[in-house]
């Protein structure tokens, strides 16, 4: 067990060691001077000079790389040139705004996926059960944007029971909060919704069919009772783990819908650094959305074994 | 037939509708059995056995299932007239199973202790804590050592004799009248087929409540059961006392049957050598006697007219055009 | 005739799957086919050019001369959303078979060499999964600057795991059966046994496989072409007229729903007839 463990924290080590090398060669590698382009048309031969020489671009490549991670180790992603503020502090004080769109978006797509889930694989192949899979069908090919666009459409410019951009931290009060987060939160539980329901779905017709179901309705047991108390837990297993990895995989679509909404958060930070050409917040941005993403996939693995009473035997017997 | 009978099963019929079209599983089959009283239930797979005692659970899905005929009578009730919440109430309390598989049977991720408890919280509405203390007794009367320890384990670690120990003591909780155990021993070692047979007749006889034993092993139901009803292609074939039966065969598929008995040391699944050919598909059964096409016996009437069935004394029955005679085996 | 009697009860069944079955293929197949013509020949097709300009026009509803009605710059929808459907379709089926060529060339070298060429290329999947896709895709692309070729490459590179995967794990399936094994034993080379044995069993769940991948690699560029780093303008993308549009939402819903609606249903059709494959596949590999 302990063996297993240290030899899969090797293997973390080595995956985000590469996660640093890609955003390193990210920003290094690109085609251009981005020297020049943080300084724009305009520049002069010697601001360039002394531009490639603060962003270390005039050493071998080797060399930056282990600079660049030694600042990196020590928390030091750079400065951001035009609001000149540390690139870790920009990152860390606009995760808390992503995070709140990723974990309720979660709770939506949960909450949805499990009631339908669960009664579309109970009543599998009626008329609910097809309903339920078209209209997943079609979110699943309705693009983020269009989600948000539609709700915007809906509930706030003909109904306006929310506004359609804009931002109110949390600590100006849970409901006022919440008033601007419910549409962009709905947009992405939405956008991962079928994937939970079609996958809990699914698991949760392979499980009905098993001895062990036949041996609970046969000890008369009520239909919900099987549903909740014995087919649930062995079905979800794979949605565990997909909910776990879809909070890294989320960020992609968190970055539309915080530029949708006008939300602060990374995606927003990541956008906006690419379009005003910083290129240390993009780097900055990218590696610690890697790493994070990264170190939830990892989480998810550990979690998984803790979870299936047969996977912690198993692994505790290796 | 007999008067008073626990579970009187009559002219029942149960088609299932298939992607294939309908399958006769169980097509006209009358049995009784009185309360106390063992009867096996003998025939290889395919036969209908199974689809005869999920269809007295009332464990085959309305879809599937087409209740073409027949009755259940259950002490004095018709099952196939209950509600499925009336079913409810008697399964798992009245009348229990025991199913085929220990090893998938059981709830994977469930503490054994909980299985066993859920039924008598279910059923007799039993506190938490009551029903973990009934647990473990219940462990123990099934012969499971150190059942304190064993009601905590999960599934996965028990061995496959351990878990049809469980699955017997989940039958159990409740003191059911009747047990249905289906092909309890197919799935398990030699050596622990036997105790598992030994153990199901002592709970039978402390009990006092009445069995079906389905098995395709004649062999199984010699030391157990009272009664014998062969069952082939989705009828009962042949009938009688155990003893009179296997001593006295007449239809000659009975005969069959037991020249290629499995003994208990025979490994599991062994095939039955004796008898040419398979079972016929029951979506297009064959016009006359089922069992002609591949009976040595068979002559033109049995291919072109359904058997009758005859009856003698001492609960005797057999469906055959051409018995063997008495003193045959 | 005892066989008719037994047969009735499958053949109603049986009729009315087929017709279903044919209505959600053939619909799908439908659009594509006119979405794909309408691209290729837009410009032949009679309508206003999608690329002038007209500031007395600007977001004009619905009309008979402009279909979709006009956008904030008074230029065509309809035009302007066909235009940016072939970009969709472009890049949607060229990421696809770039990740195709690529995966399938990696995963089948590494199902059938194993070993330490296997280590390898699974190391450098695992490189390219330790990113978010999207976030993956933005990075590239804001770096390497937005065109064409590259919107192809990023989302390509996107699938090139997946295939990998899939074709590694197919050709270790397949390496051990008979067939191979036959031919192996009858002294065919390596690479023959590759191109002739292998690929050909390969093809069918791939192609069902890849009309999915297309439906995804569609609304990559569109979130990519919302954001501004899909192929630049003036060449209109569908993400790109519903973010240029989405202020006037209120004004001119048709300048943001027209181009979604052509969006839509392309994936739509994408899934639902890659889908009807994938279970013809499952029923074909069951009865097998």
């Amino acid at each position: 067990m302990a063996a297993k463990l240290l030899r899969q924290l090797g293997a973390l080590a080595g995956i985000l060691l590469a996660v640093s090398l890609v955003a390193f060669l990210l920003m290094n590698l690109a085609p251009g001077d981005p020297a020049l382009a943080i300084l724009g048309e305009t520049a002069t031969v010697e601001s360039i000079a002394a531009m490639r020489a603060r962003l270390g671009l005039d050493l071998p490549l080797s060399e930056r790389y282990l600079d660049w991670l030694g600042n990196v180790l020590r928390g030091d992603l750079g400065q951001s040139f035009r609001a000149n503020e540390p690139v870790l502090g920009a990152i860390l004080g606009r995760f808390p705004v992503t995070l709140e769109l990723l974990i309720g978006a979660q709770v939506v797509a949960l909450g949805l996926a499990l009631p339908v889930g669960i009664y579309t694989a109970y009543r599998a192949r009626g008329l609910a059960d097809r309903s339920a899979l078209a209209a997943a069908l079609a979110l699943i090919s309705t693009p983020p944007f269009l989600i948000g666009i539609i709700l915007i459409y809906v509930f706030a410019l003909q109904i306006n029971l929310f506004p359609a951009t804009g931002y109110v931290p949390l600590s100006e009060g849970v409901w006022r909060n919440l008033h601007t987060m419910l549409l962009p939160i709905l947009t992405l539980g939405l956008f991962e919704f079928p994937l939970y329901m079609r996958l809990l779905r699914s698991d949760m017709i392979q499980t009905l069919q098993q001895n062990f179901i036949s041996l609970a309705r046969a000890i008369g047991l009520p239909p919900w009772r099987i549903l909740l108390g014995h087919a649930l837990r062995p079905s979800s297993f794979s949605l565990i783990t997909v909910v776990g990895i879809n909070m890294g995989r989320l960020i992609g679509g968190a970055v539309i819908v915080e530029v949708l909404f006008g939300l602060p958060g990374i995606g927003q930070l990541l956008v906006d650094g690419i379009y005003q050409r910083e290129y240390l917040v993009v780097q900055g941005v990218v590696l610690f959305v890697g790493v994070f993403f990264v170190l939830i996939n990892f989480a998810v693995d550990v979690l998984y074994v803790m979870l299936d009473p047969r996977v912690r035997i198993d692994h505790a017997s290796r | 037939m007999t008067a008073g009978a626990l579970l009187s099963i009559r002219g029942l019929k149960s088609y299932l509708r298939t992607p294939r079209g309908l399958v006769r599983a169980v097509d006209g089959v009358s049995v009784d059995l009185a309360a106390g009283r063992t009867l096996g239930l003998v025939g290889e797979s395919g036969c209908g056995k199974s689809i005869l005692a999920r269809s007295i659970m009332g464990l085959i899905a309305d879809a599937v299932l087409d209740k073409a005929g027949g009755q259940i009578l259950f002490d004095g009730r018709d099952l196939r007239g209950l509600s499925e919440k009336e079913m409810r109430r008697l399964r798992g309390r009245e009348i229990a199973m025991i199913f085929q598989d220990p090893m998938t049977s059981l709830n994977p991720v469930m503490r054994v202790g909980d299985q066993i408890g859920q039924v008598l919280r279910l059923h007799f509405g039993s506190s938490k804590a009551e029903a973990q203390r009934r647990a473990v007794e219940l462990l123990a009367s099934v012969g499971i050592p150190s059942p304190e320890r064993r009601a905590r384990s999960f599934p996965h670690e028990l061995s496959g004799g351990m878990r049809q120990r469980v699955m017997i003591a989940i039958a159990l909780a409740c003191d059911p009248k009747l047990l249905i155990a289906d092909e309890p021993t197919t799935a398990l070692d030699v050596t622990v087929q036997a105790q598992i047979l030994r153990l199901l007749r002592e709970q039978r006889e402390k009990r006092g409540m009445a069995l079906i034993l389905i098995t395709h092993n004649l062999g199984v139901v010699a030391g157990v059961a009272d009664e014998v009803a062969v069952m082939y292609a989705g009828r009962i074939v042949e009938h009688g006392q155990t003893a009179d039966l296997l001593r006295a065969p007449r239809m000659p598929y009975t005969a069959a049957l037991m020249q290629s008995a499995p003994r208990l040391a025979d490994p599991p699944h062994t095939r039955l050598q004796a008898i040419q050919g398979r079972p016929p598909m029951l979506i297009d059964p064959p016009a006359g006697c089922r069992f002609a096409p591949r009976c040595t016996r068979a002559a033109e009437i049995c291919r072109r007219e359904p058997a009758e069935t005859t009856e003698a004394s001492g609960e005797r029955r057999w469906t055959c055009w051409r018995p063997l005679e008495v003193g045959h085996a | 005739m005892t066989t008719q009697a037994a047969e009735t009860p499958v053949a109603a069944p049986a009729a009315v799957r087929r017709s279903r079955l044919s209505l959600s293929v053939s619909l799908p197949v439908l659009w594509l086919g006119a979405a794909a013509l309408a691209t290729i020949f837009s410009a032949y097709l009679p309508m206003p050019d999608p690329f002038r300009q007209s500031l007395l026009r600007t977001l004009q509803s619905p009309s008979p001369t402009n279909l979709f009605g006009t956008d904030s710059l008074g230029r065509d929808v309809l035009a302007r959303s066909i235009l940016g459907l072939r970009v969709s379709l472009v890049v949607g089926l060229g990421s696809v078979l770039f990740g195709f060529a690529l995966g399938g060339a990696l995963g089948l070298v590494s199902g059938f060499f194993r070993g330490r060429v296997d280590f390898w290329i699974s190391a450098a999947m695992t490189l390219i999964l330790s990113f978010p896709p999207l976030v993956l895709a933005i990075a590239i692309m804001s770096y390497a600057g937005p065109s064409l070729g590259l919107v192809i490459f990023t989302l390509g590179l996107l699938f090139v795991p997946a295939f990998a995967r899939i074709t590694r794990a197919n050709t270790l399936s397949l390496a051990d059966r008979e067939f191979v094994l036959a031919a192996r034993a009858m002294g065919m080379r390596n690479g023959r046994i590759l191109l002739q044995e292998i690929l050909p069993n390969l093809v069918a769940p791939l192609i069902a496989y890849g009309m999915l991948m297309v439906a995804v690699a569609i609304i990559g560029e569109a979130a990519l072409s919302f954001l501004g780093l899909s192929v630049p303008p003036p060449q209109p993308t569908l993400g790109g007229m519903v973010a240029a549009e989405r202020a006037n939402l209120l004004d001119a819903p048709w300048a943001v729903f027209g181009p979604s609606l052509f969006l839509f249903l392309t994936v739509l059709s994408l899934n639902v007839a890659g889908d009807q494959l994938q279970r013809r596949i499952d029923q074909r590999e069951a009865a097998l």
